[in-house]
């Protein structure tokens, strides 16, 4: 069903919206830009270094509030009684607070953004053998890294360039890879629409039309590229089903994938997938994390994954004939997703070159599952699972639990009929 | 004679035309305490209306703005060779130290740096009205450094001023330099077509308050170092804190009354 799309786009620190409100976007169209990355705090006790009251420290800065400054540069100078005393910034960064009350002002040191590209150790280029250089290297898989953390202990040493995360360690192949955390500092729209508001001078919604599905499970960042259905059975795809010119596209499975295929993908440079399942140990080799905890844009994949169904069953044959039919339509996918307090879950956005239609309702979202309707259950014991809506009941009604909820009888892929709350489904194919 | 020298000469020639006036403020005032005084003409008197003086003339003779507002900082003061140095250091709102090493006073250069210490900071902020303090052992340790010691419990043993009080005596001390400002005035332009490129107004400023200063002492205007000897004194054990340093601590709102200042400074300007 063809609804409004919304989304918010919000800069994460410091930086300039590039955008209006009424202004059409498109999907790559770069609406605010960062100024920096901010990086750690530096606390310099202004107040007590020149001996004033703290209530009087914006009489004596020299820097607005977020100014650059050097390191060493004067940064508040109390000139009483023709005495000048003054305190020099004790590293470089961005003037982020002035305290009034504790007399204190922090710099927000930004840090450096890296290459978009992983960057690479191999031991040939340090003329080492394999050994020698898994050896040398000081730092574990999966760690996060300073700029100018010691990596590995050669003459002379090497120092991380860019703050980013170990993301492999081979010692069979002598390398190690370092992902940069922070590559871009520019915002694109992620959707094709019109700017509708602007909040406050960090954030813009852009709305828009189309088709809009959600998942359950995310895993990686935003991406968008045209969709392209690859495998409509219920298995775990292999690096084989991997057309070669998947590069820059979103593959859709209604099953898993397998490991190969996920390094096929990362070589080829195929921008997402949109699943029915995963196995967990399958991402947990891959990515070296633990996708139980590490959700969403925290996992460090070169690609976004979106789990329709979750970690178990593959995607239902409607819900995959659906999202196929959009096939070689550009899709933005956001694997953004936050199981505790403010959830989020990762979604599908479709949207259509036409504007919204003048007499467009607005569906009440998630309270509108029907009898009939095919729901994802989103909560345990039976998570990830695939039901049909038999009926919803009017009252409220006792669950296992002992509490009282508007429930919803179901059957499930398999014939059983369970009792679920409302809250703990999700109406497959979208709100 | 160097250009220096002169201008040590001429702050001593200075001194017997200011005397009157500085007398008849001692009356006016009634101030029977010669440190107290002592350290008021180094404030009030010198600091506070000799040198923005010698500033606004230097300014309206054309001097280089860089040259004319150069103003003394900790760190060039640490390594400064010169005879007259006055460091007022603001500690919170409402205390002040005011720190002078000149002729006949203490000439330690180091002990700027205690008294810019964290633990002196805290150490002033527990002063009361009276001057005494919760002795603090770095702070003490600091003190010690200065020249003081346990033997009391006011150990700066220098009088406290609140503001208001000085306020009140503003007028006198605003009118104190009309009796030298002719002669001020001539020294300064004499200064300016012999200064060489490298000496900026305040480098002049601290020659001339140097000798002035001298010479205040010397013709006993000002008594600002040790004790009168009494009788018997010299079976008394010397003790340290009897050295006056040149410190002077000041109690009250400090900051409302630099802001006065300042705002009197401007409207002058605007008038």
């Amino acid at each position: 069903m063809k609804q409004r799309l919304q989304v918010t786009r919000r800069l994460i620190a410091q930086g300039q919206l590039l955008v209006k409100a009424g202004q059409k976007v498109n999907y790559n169209t770069i609406v605010g830009r960062l100024d920096y990355i901010p990086g750690q705090m530096v606390r310099c006790n202004v107040a007590d270094q020149l001996g004033i009251a703290p209530k009087y420290i914006h009489k004596t800065m020299l820097k607005e509030l977020n100014d650059w400054v050097e390191e060493g540069e004067v940064l508040a100078r109390n000139d009483e009684f023709y005495t000048e005393t003054t305190v020099d910034s004790p590293t470089s960064g961005y003037v982020a607070l002035v305290s009034r009350f504790l007399g204190n002002v922090f710099i927000r040191v930004p840090l450096p953004v890296g290459p978009k590209e992983p960057i690479w150790f191999r031991a040939e280029d340090y003329k080492m053998s394999k050994l020698a250089f898994t050896a040398a290297i000081t730092v574990k898989q999966g760690t996060v890294v300073d700029k100018g953390r010691l990596l590995l202990t050669t003459k002379p040493p090497v120092l991380s360039p860019v703050v980013g995360r170990v993301r492999e360690i081979s010692v069979t192949g002598g390398y190690m890879i370092l992902a940069p955390m922070y590559q871009a500092t520019e915002l694109p729209a992620h959707l094709d629409g019109t700017v509708v508001d602007v909040p406050d001078a960090s954030t813009l919604i852009i709305q828009g039309y189309g088709y809009k599905y959600q998942g359950v499970l995310g895993y990686g960042g935003e991406q968008v590229g045209p969709l392209k259905p690859i495998s409509s059975q219920n298995h775990d795809i292999e690096a084989s089903d991997i057309p070669e010119d998947a590069s820059d596209s979103i593959l859709l499975a209604r099953g898993g994938i397998s490991f190969e295929a996920l390094k096929k993908a990362e070589d080829l440079g195929v921008k997402g997938f949109i699943l029915g399942t995963i196995h967990p140990s399958i991402l947990r080799e891959y990515s070296h994390e633990d996708p139980l905890t590490v959700m969403g844009q925290r996992m460090d994949i070169p690609f976004s994954l979106i789990l329709m169904q979750g970690f178990g069953s593959p995607m239902s044959e409607s819900l995959y004939e659906t999202i196929a039919a959009h096939a070689g339509m550009r899709v933005a996918i956001d694997g953004s997703t936050q199981l505790r307090a403010g959830v989020q879950r990762p979604q599908i956005l479709i949207a259509l070159p036409e504007s919204e239609p003048d007499d467009y309702k607005e569906a009440q979202p998630s309270h509108n599952i029907d009898p009939g309707d095919t729901v994802i259950l989103i909560r345990e014991p039976h998570f990830g699972a695939s039901a049909k809506v038999l009926s919803i009941s009017s009252k409220l009604e006792k669950t296992d639990a002992g509490t009282l909820a508007a429930v919803a009888n179901l059957r499930l892929e398999d014939g059983r009929e369970i009792k679920i709350p409302i809250q703990n489904c999700q109406k497959s194919g979208g709100w | 004679m160097s250009l220096n020298q002169g201008l040590q000469e001429q702050g001593q020639r200075v001194a017997p035309m200011w005397t009157p006036t500085l007398e008849r403020v001692r009356s006016d005032i009634s101030c029977q305490d010669e440190r107290l005084f002592s350290g008021l003409v180094a404030f009030a008197g010198i600091q506070m209306q000799l040198w923005p003086y010698w500033r606004k003339r230097c300014e309206e003779a054309g001097l280089a703005k860089d040259l004319c507002e150069a103003s003394l900082s900790w760190q060039s003061a640490r390594y400064s060779e010169s005879p007259w140095l006055c460091m007022i250091a603001p500690y919170g709102e409402h205390a002040a130290l005011m720190h002078v090493q000149a002729p006949g006073l203490n000439q330690n250069r180091k002990l700027l740096d205690e008294i810019r210490r964290p633990s002196f900071l805290q150490f002033m902020r527990t002063l009361d009205e009276h001057g005494h303090v919760l002795a603090y052992n770095k702070g003490i340790e600091i003190l010690f450094s200065l020249g003081h010691s346990y033997a009391n419990n006011e150990p700066l043993r220098v009088p406290m001023i609140k503001w208001t009080t000085l306020t009140q005596q503003w007028p006198f001390w605003e009118k104190s330099p009309s009796g030298i400002q002719e002669e001020l005035n001539h020294i300064i332009d004499t200064w300016l077509q012999e200064r060489q490129d490298t000496e900026t107004s305040l480098t002049a400023f601290q020659q001339f308050a140097a000798g002035l200063w001298q010479a205040l002492q010397e013709t006993s205007v000002l008594q600002c170092s040790q004790n009168k000897k009494s009788l018997f004194s010299f079976l008394k054990p010397k003790r340290k804190e009897d050295a006056f340093l040149g410190n002077l601590v000041f109690y009250g709102d400090h900051q409302a009354f630099w802001d006065q200042i300042k705002a009197n400074q401007r409207n002058e300007v605007r008038a």
